[in-house]
């Protein structure tokens, strides 16, 4: 715990403290505006932290973090459109409640239960990550491998209507890390000749297309449709003390089931706020009140959502594993500024491991406060008209590619996945474990082949090795039990 | 109307061109010193190794001493022992401002078969630094002696499980092993840079890798044991650990740290990088790191340099390579499954078609409808890059038109969004390019 503290002292310089300011508020308002999401704002932002400290551009980026998870319950209460995917299941209950004369009420218990959502996964980070570190510390290649098959298995499976989609976005984003050097033998493969290929695709280019101009694309579509303005109240926005008595144990099992939604590699706060929401509905002793306004589902939702981001952090600290589309740019961010992820990150750089935890710490807290203080403001961001932000955004993605390496290819492979992003959303393929089969698949090669030298290409450990087994077991029950709710569904659907 | 639009075509072109003008004056009037921006040193190795360590050293002198008017920026491109890294830098600007510091891997590398250029393919600058190899064990592994190791690998062949960077230094030292003790061969598994080959010793994955007494001295608190040292004597900073020669095996494996540039960089700019290093080596700071380290502080530069090259080629060139363990073509597969679940997800997934997709198409008051609107945006952003790529506009100008067109094509003639978006053409172009340039020092076209 010393360390924590320590790492306190570092965050509290001006400029830390400034960065830390600047990120949340970037980000409650970029979750504000429904359109911007956050994957977008981090990796735009992303270049312009590769001259700061390590340190600082962390700062930057974890505080975005935070903020984008709690800006979307903005719109998704008042206007009934999600301002991230996250608030979701906001919308359920937040806009009956805002329509019934209680906005501001709304937006508290929203505002609230991020907040304390965000500080039940933060111990949850503290507590967790220092001793799954040194757990997979023990980890070998076979583990590692298991590991990251057991994430694709689980993204594939949650995301989307269809699990052969789910599965199918994965593994194309998997051949998407295949071009470039093999990270066993060092042999180019697939460049078609073109050397600007020998790296591969970088992720940065890839992401900013799939989000950014992606997101561009569809926002244009919509340009012709009329922004709803909107009004808001301060009436209710601080909780009286037998709301918090009311709503103590939602808020804490909401918490609970957000962190270790968040931990499970793969899935992000969307997840989180679904099954914390069902389960609130299931133990509530008003459950009809559901989707009518009811404050347990706005305090299941968001309290979920939040604690999403401190559980998801844990496995990219712990084992350099990204929980979440958002942890897989911070990755990237990571290895920008030459950090190794992984379990020697805590033996090599526990300053950066702390000053993550530390900042999460301070931007929950900024965060309510902002919100708190700006909510009526933050509220008329929802009208801004689309069509000035979008030049900004395709100027920032230009931009922002091109200064990845200095190179235009990229900027053209930004282009191109923009474009490759809104074709498969359009045909039904989720993009989240396309994201992530493109980020684990070096890492799964990576160990898989140091796995098969050691063992001569011999591929039992996978199964025999007791936690890498008992890792795949999982993997293929979860994969098993997906069918055969899909088949089970499927059966229904045809009385 | 009509003037109107002939007047605002006018102002945005002029004003363009401007700043393309002004941009390139600049540019004229400050090509004689070097450097101007920041300087590049691509390190392609994983940070806290010893190659990263190292050059985090000298950069370090460097930027404390003052002596290069711009940083140095360390990037780490790790992957492939080093080749990732190394090719990038191949195909850089010969300009100056992209090194790289890469120790022998640049000749294991070619002469493994990994990568078809070596030494020859960069101008060397300076080599610095000697270290010396050791062979290390986990803290609690069975063999105390080289002996013991290299029996076991001459009893059971391809059992003992040798991590190493396949095709770099630290694999190289297992195969000049094995080639002066007949019979003896290790398994070699590629498990990446010296904190991954100490992970995988400690957790028992694999029995023994090679790494410098640099690296040793990082690990060895935490439990790396040396079993034999690869110099030709015995290290003052290491006198415990007795040499290879001693205990029977003729095999000598040092590393020496080198800094290159692209193949075509101007003489007197490396000239100035190697005073730079030259001055930085013979600091106090540098000279008591590298001790701490167990690296000898030594500088060859010039023709001398060149003779070594030479001399460790040949060296190199005398061990034989192998292939390591077949491994499945990855691509293929991967490339298989996805064919497999296009058709399954087009089997069944068709029964559930999405309700209601919207299929109005609504004309906006520009006269534009949607999906054009999103193919001329698409086309307009397509050629702002073109221009750039070709190097016919500099940003600020490239920039100010792409959004002096955008800005009325998404505006639909409101012309109170007009000025907004004017607003933002000039916002966008001057300043990021402000910010970029001057605040964050990255480069723009």
């Amino acid at each position: 715990m010393n360390e924590v503290f320590s790492s306190m002292t570092m965050l509290f310089t001006p400029q830390a403290l400034g960065l830390l300011m600047l990120g949340t508020s970037l980000g409650v308002i970029v979750g504000a505006i429904p359109g911007l999401t956050g994957a977008m704002l981090i990796a735009l932002s992303l270049p312009l932290t590769f001259t700061m400290s390590p340190e600082n551009a962390l700062v930057l980026l974890v505080s975005m973090y935070v903020g984008t998870v709690s800006g979307g319950l903005i719109t998704a209460t008042l206007l009934r459109i999600p301002g991230t995917p996250a608030s979701m299941m906001t919308t359920l209950d937040g806009y009956p409640m805002a329509k019934n004369g209680q906005p501001g009420r709304a937006l508290g218990l929203g505002v609230s239960a991020s907040f304390i959502g965000g500080l039940v996964s933060w111990v949850f980070l503290v507590l967790l990550s220092g001793p799954l570190a040194e757990l997979s510390m023990t980890f070998g290649p076979w583990e590692f491998f298991a590991l990251v098959l057991m994430a694709l298995v689980l993204i594939a499976s949650v995301s989307g209507e269809s699990l052969s989609r789910g599965l199918l976005a994965g593994f194309l984003g998997v051949l998407t890390a295949m071009p470039g050097s093999s990270p066993a033998t060092g042999m180019t493969r697939l460049t078609f000749g073109m050397h600007e290929l020998d790296d591969g695709f970088k992720l940065l280019p890839v992401l900013i297309g799939l989000f950014a101009v992606n997101q561009v694309i569809t926002e244009i579509l919509k340009l012709h449709r009329p922004v709803e303005a909107i009004t808001v109240s301060r009436a209710g926005l601080f909780l009286t003390l037998a709301e918090w008595k009311r709503n103590a144990v939602n808020l804490i099992r909401s918490s609970f089931i957000g962190t270790f939604i968040g931990i499970l590699p793969g899935i992000g706060a969307n997840i989180g706020s679904v099954v914390a929401y069902s389960a609130a509905k299931t133990t509530s002793k008003t459950p009809e009140k559901f989707g009518h306004g009811s404050e347990e589902g706005i305090i299941a939702s968001e309290a979920a959502n939040n604690a999403t981001v401190g559980g998801a952090l844990i496995p990219l600290i712990a084992m350099g594993i990204p929980g979440s589309v958002i942890d897989a740019i911070l990755l990237g961010a990571l290895v920008i500024h030459g950090l190794q992820p992984g379990p020697l990150l805590f033996e090599q750089n526990p300053d950066v491991v702390y000053i993550i935890m530390g900042t999460m710490f301070v931007a929950n807290l900024f965060m309510f406060l902002f919100m708190m203080f700006s909510v009526q403001w933050l509220a008329k961001l929802a009208s801004v008209p689309r069509n000035v932000l979008i030049p900004i955004i395709l100027t920032f993605c230009v931009i922002g590619t091109y200064s990845l390496a200095n190179r235009f290819f990229d900027v053209w492979v930004m282009l191109a996945f923009g474009v490759i992003g809104f074709g498969i959303e359009k045909l039904r393929i989720p993009i989240a474990p396309f994201v992530i089969g493109f980020v684990l698949a070096p890492i799964a090669e990576e160990h898989l082949t140091e796995g098969l030298m050691q063992t001569g290409g011999n591929w039992s450990p996978l199964v025999t090795r007791p936690i890498a087994g008992s890792l795949t077991l999982i993997a293929v029950l979860l994969f098993a039990v997906t069918l055969f709710q899909h088949w089970k569904q499927k059966n229904a659907c045809k009385p | 109307m009509n003037s109107e639009c002939r007047r605002y075509v006018g102002l945005s072109l002029s004003i363009a061109l401007l700043w393309q003008f002004a941009g390139c004056s600049e540019d004229v009037a400050s090509t004689d010193q070097y450097p101007q921006r920041p300087i590049k040193l691509i390190v392609p190795f994983g940070a806290g190794g010893g190659s990263d360590t190292f050059s985090r050293i000298l950069v370090k002198a460097i930027e404390d001493y003052e002596l290069l008017p711009q940083p140095l920026v360390i990037i780490n491109v790790p992957g492939a022992g080093g080749t990732i890294g190394s090719r990038r830098v191949k195909h850089a600007r010969p300009d100056g401002y992209t090194l790289m510091q890469l120790h022998e891997g640049i000749l294991t590398s070619k002469y493994s078969g990994r990568v078809n250029y070596g030494p020859e393919a960069f101008i060397p600058i300076a080599s610095m630094g000697q270290s010396t190899m050791i062979i290390g064990v986990g803290e609690n592994s069975k063999y105390q002696t080289l002996n013991d190791l290299m029996d076991a690998a001459t009893e059971r062949p391809d059992e003992v499980i040798f991590s190493a960077n396949i095709g770099a230094p630290s694999q190289f030292a297992g195969m000049m092993l094995e080639k002066v003790s007949p019979g003896a061969r290790f398994r070699y598994s590629q498990t990446g840079d010296g904190a991954k080959r100490f992970a995988g010793l400690q957790g028992g994955h694999t029995d023994v890798s090679s790494f410098s007494l640099g690296e040793y001295a990082q690990f060895q608190p935490a439990g790396l044991r040396a079993i034999a040292l690869l110099g030709p004597g015995r290290h003052p900073d290491a006198l415990e650990i007795p040499t290879a020669i001693e205990q029977g095996y003729d095999v000598v494996s040092t590393n020496m740290q080198f800094w290159w540039a692209p193949k075509g960089t101007p003489r007197d700019r490396l000239d100035v990088i190697a005073t730079a290093l030259r001055k930085a080596m013979q600091t106090e700071e540098v000279q008591a790191r590298l001790k701490q380290l167990h690296i000898d502080p030594l500088t060859i530069e010039g023709e001398e340099l060149e003779r070594v090259l030479i001399q460790l080629a040949a060296r190199t060139a005398s061990v034989s390579q192998r292939p390591t363990v077949e491994l499945p073509n990855f691509p293929m597969w991967v490339f298989g499954a996805v064919v497999v679940l296009a058709i399954l997800s087009l089997v069944f997934g068709r029964q559930k078609v999405v309700e209601g997709e919207e299929k109005t198409e609504v004309t906006t008051s520009g006269g534009l409808k949607p999906r054009t609107l999103v193919v001329a945006v698409f086309s307009l952003t397509c050629l702002y890059v073109a221009t750039m790529h070709a190097e016919f506009l500099g940003y600020r100008a490239a920039t100010f038109l792409y959004l002096a067109i955008l800005g009325p094509v998404l505006s639909f003639r409101d012309r109170k969004l007009l000025g907004v978006m004017a607003m933002l053409a000039i916002v966008l172009s001057v300043g990021l390019h402000y910010l970029f340039t001057e605040l964050f020092v990255i480069d723009l076209p």
